[in-house]
């Protein structure tokens, strides 16, 4: 008796363990318990955690939705079948062989819950499927009566059937469904007699047949397509959940990183100016004049850097508020290219401010070509283009400019691979250094906000990852698209791509191509 | 602040790879502090420089490339013939990890950038005038907090 009150204590603890255990593993149980377990399995299917789902590939999700959906049905058919049909069937004395079969899907429905608990989804479905499918046919061929309305309601049920296999089985379990369904259906109408009470009443009864049949076949080919596509729009829904997760992730990955640059970038010239500052406060009446005015020259300059940092950073904003205000105009490339070239920072180079170094500037861009866009938001693009140029080469390697007409299909299909939209009359301006290069694998993410690429924060050369995406925002905005080829190999370089509308004709001259190679000095 | 030693004049090595803020502290070192003040531009010219001047005092950022500031102050402080120099870590990395992990590598000051030029020069006088033996305690206390 002992011994029997120890093992029921025991069992009594295991069962509370595992019902705890089997409500903190499935997601969404608020507290342990058998109600606890209850209440996640209904809530369960409708809980979709974008974490969670972000970390599985596709076919991950899929059995995960389908295990949850399975459980929730087994469960109702367990209880339905156990605490309703049984206990009926029961008091009214059913027949032995309804008994049987009820007593079948009640083993069937517990069969599935335990391969669906060891994680055997997909068997579990379709042995859900398949085996109601043969208890319900049986049911059908061995009725002794013919057709009658307990046969047409019986058959109506396998279109739920085909409803559930939709949910919980693969794509092609659920076609084989509706097929096996549709077979069954037209076979044991148009096989068998009916009833003898609907037998003696009807006068014609082939067209009952086809009056009988038509509408369940056309319910159940329904059922299999509102089926099929609820669990390809529920695998769609999670994919675009999961996805938006991603993006979410990376976005803040990539707020982080630029927060990090940014805080490094401004405390450097924040302590340059505001020491400088201090410096003057402190020493200024010791200083001889010519000291105190190059300490002021200093802080000038380090106020420069900050105020250059911070209108990057502000820049970017205000160009994504206001890309549709461009004000577009004929722009002649080659005046607009000579510019953008003055403006270019010498300093950037890596150099000290008291070196030049010369560089070849290879322009092949013929005089008079105009493009449609805005120039001063031209020469921006070209004089950030021309800065990474000189930035991340080497001091002496060349810099290649070149701008051609795109007309050509084969132009046209290269700029498609590429994501441009396909436009006549565009023109495509490339700028090519021959520096460290860009791995192929990092070349889309240069163009997002605040990106730099790991090899370019450890270096030396300044920036904060906007310049690229200023870039993009600008070609954009001028009715363009823009890329990069790179092999990644350091001295090969990389080729930034951009292409612009080319102005109506009416406001270009038509001139030819020339090739210059013009020796520019980059000096301060 | 710790009162600068009449008739001795200190040579600082400042490593920075920002020229702007190697201006700024070589000049504020040599008003403030009346230091001969060295510069370099990234870890290994630093080294170079280290022993080719003896520096009483090194001050060191963490952000540059090649050899980063840790990696320069753990070098030092693993050979004998520099583990007794002045170290002063000037970062813009202002997480609590990076903080301890230059205590760790064996720097006598952390500071954050941006910094009062004052407290760069009473940071330096105080790290010249601390004692091996109580470097060595600190490192030791440091070493075992972490554990």
């Amino acid at each position: 008796m002992l011994r029997m009150q120890r093992v029921l204590r025991v069992l009594r603890r295991s069962l509370r363990e595992q019902w705890s255990h089997e409500a903190v593993r499935v997601r969404g149980a608020e507290r342990g318990g058998p109600l606890g377990y209850a209440r996640s399995i209904f809530t369960a299917p409708f809980r979709v955690d974008p974490a969670q789902i972000a970390t599985l590939s596709g076919p991950q999700r899929e059995l995960r939705r389908r295990a949850a959906l399975l459980r929730l049905i087994l469960s109702c058919l367990l209880g339905i079948s156990a605490f309703v049909l049984l206990p009926a069937a029961l008091l009214g004395q059913a027949a032995a062989a309804s008994l049987v079969r009820l007593g079948l899907v009640i083993g069937l429905a517990l069969a599935c819950l335990l391969l669906n608990y060891w994680r055997r989804t997909t068997l579990a479905g379709l042995l859900l499927i398949f085996g109601t499918l043969s208890i319900m046919v049986h049911f059908l061929v061995t009725n002794p009566g013919g057709i009658d309305l307990q046969v047409v309601l019986t058959y109506a049920l396998l279109a739920v059937l085909i409803l559930i296999s939709g949910l919980v089985a693969p794509g092609w379990a659920t076609w084989l469904t509706a097929l096996l369904v549709v077979v069954t259906t037209l076979a044991g109408i148009f096989a068998r007699p009916f009833a003898p009470p609907l037998a003696h009443a009807i006068a014609d009864p082939q067209q009952l047949r086809f009056a009988v049949a038509g509408p369940l076949v056309t319910l159940e080919l329904f059922v299999a397509v509102l089926g099929w596509v609820s669990a390809r729009s529920a695998g769609a829904a999670m994919a675009a959940a999961a996805q938006a997760f991603e993006r979410e992730r990376e976005l803040a990955s990539l707020k982080d990183q630029f927060i990090t640059n940014v805080n490094h970038e401004l405390r450097t010239p924040t302590m340059a100016l505001n020491g400088y500052v201090k410096l003057l406060k402190l020493r200024h009446e010791q200083m001889k004049p010519e000291r105190r005015a190059a300490i002021i020259e200093q802080a000038a300059l380090a106020g420069d850097d900050l105020v250059s940092l911070l209108s990057s950073i502000l820049d970017t904003q205000r160009l994504d508020q206001s890309a549709q205000a461009l004000l577009h105009e004929a722009v002649d490339v080659r005046t607009t290219l000579e510019a953008a070239v003055r403006l270019v920072d010498p300093r950037a180079g890596g150099l000290a401010e008291d070196q030049s170094v010369e560089r070849d500037l290879r322009m092949h861009v013929p005089a008079g070509l105009v493009v449609w866009a805005e120039p001063v938001r031209l020469r921006q693009v070209l004089t950030n283009l021309l800065s990474n140029a000189v930035k991340y080469s080497e001091p002496g390697t060349p810099v290649e400019v070149s701008a051609q007409v795109l007309e050509a299909p084969l132009e046209l299909s290269r700029r498609r691979r590429n994501g441009a939209h396909a436009q006549p009359r565009m023109v495509e301006i490339t700028v090519r250094d021959y520096g460290l290069g860009i791995p192929p694998e990092q070349a889309k993410l240069l163009f997002e906000r605040f990106v730099r690429l790991p090899r370019d924060l450890a270096s030396t050369v300044i920036g904060n990852g906007l310049g690229l995406h200023l870039c993009k925002s600008l070609v954009e905005a001028m009715g363009g698209h823009i890329w990069v080829e790179s092999a990644g190999v350091p001295g090969e370089g990389a080729t930034f791509h951009f292409t612009l509308p080319v102005a109506p004709l009416d406001t270009q001259p038509l001139l030819e191509a020339t090739s210059e190679h013009l020796p520019v000095v980059v000096a301060p | 602040m710790v009162p600068p030693e009449p008739g001795i004049t200190r040579t600082v090595l400042v490593v920075d790879d920002n020229r702007r803020l190697l201006a700024f502290i070589g000049d504020a070192l040599t008003e403030l502090g009346g230091y001969t003040v060295v510069t370099a531009e990234d870890g290994i010219k630093g080294l170079e420089l280290y022993f080719a001047l003896r520096p009483d005092c090194m001050v060191i950022d963490v952000k540059m490339p090649g050899l980063d500031g840790f990696q320069l102050v753990r070098a030092l402080r693993g050979d004998p013939a520099s583990a007794s120099t002045p170290l002063i870590i000037l970062t813009a990395m202002a997480q609590g990890r990076d903080r301890l992990a230059g205590l760790l590598a064996g720097v006598d000051q952390y500071l954050l950038k941006p910094v009062d030029p004052m407290e760069l020069v009473t940071a330096i006088q105080q790290a010249i005038t601390l004692g091996d033996d109580e470097r060595r305690r600190r490192l030791r206390q440091l070493a075992d907090e972490g554990a």
